[in-house]
């Protein structure tokens, strides 16, 4: 059963630069499966640069539908763009392009990863086969610990069925990622100490291994 | 005088792309040696669960003689295996084999796969053959790239000028993947992890003129 998240969506933390500070952007029309507990929603989304916000109108503003899924590790970004129609010579003749054992994902997809290896990890078939069954507008972000798919703005409808994917989707992630790229500790207080190299298994803990 | 510039530059054009070419194969062959490293370590990992694996099942079992031995002869010589990644995924198979019957013969064995010492190394070893696949994955995946520069126009020239030649795979048999410990079923009454949601089939395409994120899958059951 889905419901409309009176929440709201929490943008501050999501690691995406449409949602980051230089841009002015909303959330609008949030979605959640009520049986679901781990903190996947779909939401409509409008953006612009920082720079046109004092412009009259809503000029060069992007609307999109979004669903975002936690995950249970930390990773480096990963991107799965849809190919053109007409094909992709950019991507064809990139040096760092990355290709998988299946033609079919590597014609609909072009990936751009930090991490080749994560990449490996991430797309192994089970998940190919699954990304291969979105509509052909959506991309993927997966980022720090956060997924995200996103579309051209949809009707109600198709919102409901991008939240579905997107719970397939995250239930199709392969268990080996998360120990290969441990989750970093909670965000907050402690973040420095992660980013200064003293993460601990007990991040408010006194001592600094 | 012109033709002569343009010659030059033309010369100049593909020195460069040749460096470039050259470089890029030496990345990628660095690559290689990197993920192979990889493969060594989870290798080397399986190498070091399988004693205690066979001393747990063996206070349990310890007249399945054979079955010990066969496991412990293998692990053996998978782990003193050298040389190229073919010779040394053709090592594996025989320990992947063992290691399919020993599990085979713990399934007769109730307080074994009972045993919290066994549960917790064949978790370990379920991990460890994941971060295997996962790093045979990415060491093929290189090496696939690499074999296709070595054969296509114009980088071929480049790779017969400086003999980079093509790298092998490693490839293992299906049954390494089909050979990993079996799933711990404790049935009705059991007390063991709570069991994942089934995931439905993925959702297909979406359908004539509608655009969205196409069919959804059926619900979990």
């Amino acid at each position: 059963m889905f419901e409309p998240d009176g929440g709201g969506v929490e943008t501050g933390w999501l690691p995406f630069p449409m949602f980051g500070p230089g841009t002015e952007h909303g959330v609008e029309n949030a979605i959640r499966n009520a049986g679901d507990t781990d903190g996947t929603q779909v939401f409509d989304v409008w953006f612009r640069p920082a720079a046109e916000r004092d412009e009259p109108g809503r000029a060069g503003t992007t609307h999109l539908t979004c669903a975002v899924v936690p995950l249970p590790f930390g990773c480096p970004r990963l991107e799965l763009q849809p190919r053109q129609p007409g094909g992709d010579l950019v991507g064809a003749l990139a040096a760092d392009r990355i290709e998988l054992e299946l033609d079919g994902f590597n014609e609909r997809f072009r990936i751009v990863a930090d991490d080749r290896r994560f990449a490996v990890a991430f797309l192994d078939q089970r998940m190919m086969r699954s990304l291969m069954g979105l509509q052909p507008e959506v991309s993927v972000i997966v980022n720090e610990d956060t997924m995200l798919l996103t579309a051209p703005q949809l009707p109600p409808g198709e919102m409901l069925l991008l939240l579905e994917a997107a719970r397939v989707i995250r239930h199709r992630v392969p268990p080996v990622v998360a120990t290969l790229y441990p989750p970093r500790p909670s965000k907050g207080p402690h973040e420095d100490r992660w980013l200064q190299g003293h993460w601990s298994p007990d991040p408010i803990g006194d001592e600094v291994p | 005088m012109v033709w002569l510039w343009i010659v030059l530059g033309l010369l100049v054009l593909v020195a460069i792309v040749g460096v470039v070419s050259y470089n890029r194969f030496v990345s990628q062959r660095t690559l290689i040696r990197d993920s192979w490293a990889n493969i060594d370590t989870e290798l080397k990992r399986r190498y070091d669960l399988i004693p205690n694996l066979v001393e747990t099942v063996r206070g349990y079992a310890s007249h399945e003689r054979e079955v010990l031995e066969n496991v412990t002869r293998a692990r053996a010589a998978a782990a003193s295996a050298t040389g190229s990644p073919a010779e040394q995924a053709a090592a594996e198979g025989p320990l992947v084999a063992a290691l399919r019957q020993l599990f085979a013969v713990v399934e007769n064995y109730p307080d074994l796969k009972a045993n919290q010492g066994f549960l917790q190394l064949q978790a370990e070893l379920t991990n460890t053959e994941d971060r295997l696949q996962t790093a045979r994955r990415f060491y093929n995946a290189n090496v696939r790239d690499f074999n296709a520069r070595v054969k296509q126009f114009p980088s071929v020239l480049v790779a017969n000028m400086f003999g980079f030649k093509e790298e092998e795979f490693f490839e293992v048999e299906d049954a390494v993947r089909e050979a990993g410990p079996p799933k711990v079923d404790f049935g009705a009454g059991g007390s063991g992890p709570a069991a994942e949601p089934t995931p439905a089939p993925p959702p297909s395409g979406g359908s004539s003129g509608a655009a969205g994120p196409g069919t959804p899958p059926p619900p979990p059951s």
